[in-house]
């Protein structure tokens, strides 16, 4: 069922189809939000008020944008939000100048990691990237979001979604360059 | 194509020339990126919302119709006082309103009562009829 249909017929009062339209976008909810908060039981309860408000927010949804990207605004902002109001607002920058020493300030198991799987390593490390690096990555290589898409949901301008997308991808390939030497030694 | 993209802009953005090596270690980094990472969602999750949501539903219905049915027990009741009120200056004193006068007006006020408790039926009726039809 295509997004018009899908939408045409949960505003009709069709409960089962708004029960699919969760089904087809609880994973970008759910790892947009995960991007941002840690807690898993909060995640869930975020994830839960997201789709209640894109439910009462539907009837105003006019198909100017994609259905995901107008579900990810919802989610990015309703998750921002409930940071902001508990106080767990952290967004950190990095200068340009201490990009070379971000990983090694980290105080985290990471930094030693010993496995030899690069999968995981970089995963650890995206893990580590401030939160909206980390979320702009995932928007631009898991979701495939163009630009235009990243900026109308996290609502950043688009030279700083460039920006961090570059950054965040320099900090992981310096890090991978570093690991791979290691390999190479042991 | 896009994974080359992504490494021209990138080469951009640091503008440098990137070695072979550089460009082996993008590569590497881009397909690892584009993979998704597994997460877990409690298959529960959607079937558990829609069913907040009837739940919600018929109390925001229930909510309403109590809100409408006080309305128009507050209209009756107001009717009824200001209608004993007239009544009773009539009698006590010199005849200021007919009495005829206040006959069409309490009608008046009843059938606009019994009129709006209709509308309102029809409309939900209508309503219901029209998401049974689209469901079915």
């Amino acid at each position: 069922m295509d997004d018009q249909s899908l939408v045409k017929s949960v505003l009709n009062g069709n409960t089962q189809a708004f029960s699919f339209l969760i089904k087809k976008y609880e994973k970008l909810v759910f790892h947009m939000i995960q991007k941002l908060v840690n807690d898993e039981l909060i995640v869930e309860e975020l994830a839960q008020d997201v789709f209640m408000k894109v439910y009462k927010k539907l009837p105003g949804f006019r198909f100017e944008s994609k259905l995901s990207t107008w579900i990810g605004t919802i989610a990015y902002r309703h998750t921002i939000n409930h940071m902001r109001k508990s106080n767990k607002m952290v967004f950190k920058e990095i200068e340009e100048d201490m990009e070379e020493n971000y990983f090694k300030e980290m105080d985290n198991p990471a930094s030693q990691f010993e496995s030899k799987d690069v999968s995981k390593f970089i995963k650890a490390h995206i893990e580590m990237l401030p939160t909206h690096y980390r979320n702009i990555l995932y928007l631009y290589h898991i979701e495939e979001m163009t630009y235009p898409e990243i900026v109308e949901i996290t609502g950043l301008p688009v030279g700083i979604v460039k920006n961090y997308l570059f950054r965040a991808r320099k900090l992981l390939k310096e890090q991978l360059s570093k690991f791979m030497l290691k390999e190479e030694l042991l | 194509m896009k994974s080359k993209k992504d490494l021209e802009q990138q080469q951009a953005f640091e503008n440098i020339s990137y070695s072979k090596e550089d460009e082996e270690l993008y590569s590497l980094l881009f397909s690892e990126l584009d993979k998704e990472k597994d997460i877990l969602i409690k298959p529960s999750f959607a079937p558990n919302i829609a069913a907040k949501l009837t739940k919600k539903k018929k109390r925001d219905e229930l909510k309403e119709n109590l809100l409408f049915g006080g309305s128009i027990l507050m209209v009756l009741v107001i009717t009824a006082l200001a209608f004993q009120f007239v009544k009773t200056i009539l009698q006590s004193q010199e005849s200021i309103i007919d009495t005829r006068v206040l006959t069409p007006v309490t009608i008046l006020a009843v059938m606009i009562t019994i009129f709006q408790v209709l509308d309102k039926a029809f409309i939900r009726n209508r309503k219901f009829r029209r998401i049974k039809h689209k469901t079915i």
